[in-house]
């Protein structure tokens, strides 16, 4: 066996990695934090229920739209993944969101994560529920930026969104990370 | 109750037991705070991500669950179709008007089963950590809500604790709607 290739970490189909998830014995402290990233006369989008945990933090991004016009899963899943298409851009269709800390470490829904812990933070949509005019996705950024800034950024062009950026509270966040504690 | 109309200006993608969750049109207020409502063997039960609606309050119950505890009984899921033979919770407004996961009435009515209702929407997860989420139909009137959990297999019996209403309504008046129905 060379010393490039090893056998990698077990896959996590039974258990998560620990930067997978916010820890299961957490029930997390919750920053009483919300922000509107946009809103239109055919849909709304805001940044609710943030809460830390020890080793990173979750919000719901709430979607809420009055006609459906848009669709804010295209292209997330499945033999219709923007992915599938080939496509060497992104899609103006595609929603997007990420995250970025002030040491220039990003994360974006559009990556995969696969059976290493990611260079930057963690980023991904847990769970969430809805129907057809709405829509709560729950996003887990497994890590804490130690220090600085941490800034949302998204873009939905063909629903008019050109790329925003929102600061979120990142002192309260590292403090309320400090108290969450092991049930 | 027969016949009670669907609140004006609430839009729900299904008029059919619009009671049971929360507008559509609408940004709810939040309750911060996680709430610890219970403490069981083993298990210590909160309630966490109310969110209040002109129409009610969705919340998350959720149940940390120690390392030793036995999974099979450790679950807030019904055990069976209708009945909660395990983990129930119940709701009493301060007019008396109550409501209970082990009673869930009729779910064909056409109209609210009962003065108030508690609406089981779904579950998820297990030990350590398993979460139960409702919908509570209508706001309550000032005063006290009274929440009482009792799971006889985490040994815990009738287990109440008091909320002022306050916290629900003051979140209610952060609530926005944010279009009128098309």
């Amino acid at each position: 066996m060379s010393d490039f290739f090893w056998p990698p970490p077990a896959p996590h189909h039974d258990a998560f990695p620990e930067w997978y998830e916010p820890p299961e014995r957490e029930i997390g402290v919750p920053v009483g934090y919300q922000a509107t990233l946009a809103r239109t006369d055919e849909l709304a989008l805001v940044v609710r229920r943030v809460i830390a945990y020890s080793d990173g933090f979750e919000f719901i991004l709430a979607y809420r739209t009055r006609t459906a016009r848009y669709n804010y899963h295209w292209g997330r899943f499945g033999p219709d993944s923007w992915e599938s298409a080939g496509a060497d851009h992104l899609p103006d269709e595609l929603f997007r969101i990420g995250v970025q800390f002030d040491d220039g470490r990003t994360a974006t829904s559009l990556e995969h994560l696969g059976s290493f812990r990611p260079v930057g933070p963690a980023f991904r949509m847990r769970h969430g529920h809805g129907g057809r005019l709405w829509w709560d996705g729950c996003y887990w950024v497994g890590s804490m930026s130690p220090a600085g800034s941490i800034t949302l950024v998204w873009e939905w062009p063909v629903a008019g969104l050109q790329i925003g950026r929102l600061e979120l509270p990142a002192r309260e966040l590292r403090e309320a990370s400090l108290r969450s504690e092991t049930g | 109750m027969s016949g009670l109309a669907r609140p004006r200006g609430a839009v729900f993608e299904d008029d059919w037991g619009w009671w049971m969750r929360p507008p559509v049109n609408e940004m709810p207020g939040t309750v911060v705070p996680h709430i610890l409502l219970a403490r069981a063997t083993g298990a210590d039960i909160y309630l966490t991500e109310a969110d209040v609606y002109s129409t009610g309050i969705r919340f998350a119950i959720v149940a940390l669950i120690a390392a030793d505890g036995d999974e099979e009984v450790s679950l807030l899921e019904p055990d069976g179709d209708t009945v909660h033979a395990d983990f129930v919770l119940s709701v009493e407004y301060a007019d008396g008007r109550r409501a209970s996961t082990d009673d869930p009435g009729d779910p064909d009515a056409s109209s609210p089963p009962s003065p108030i209702a508690l609406s089981d929407i779904r579950y998820g997860g297990g030990p350590p950590r398993a979460t139960g989420n409702y919908f509570l139909w209508p706001l309550p009137p000032s005063g006290t809500v009274t929440f009482c959990c009792s799971w006889p297999r985490m040994h815990l019996r009738a287990a109440k604790h008091r909320v002022d209403a306050d916290v629900f309504l003051d979140a209610a008046a952060d609530c926005e709607r944010l279009w009128l129905p098309v």
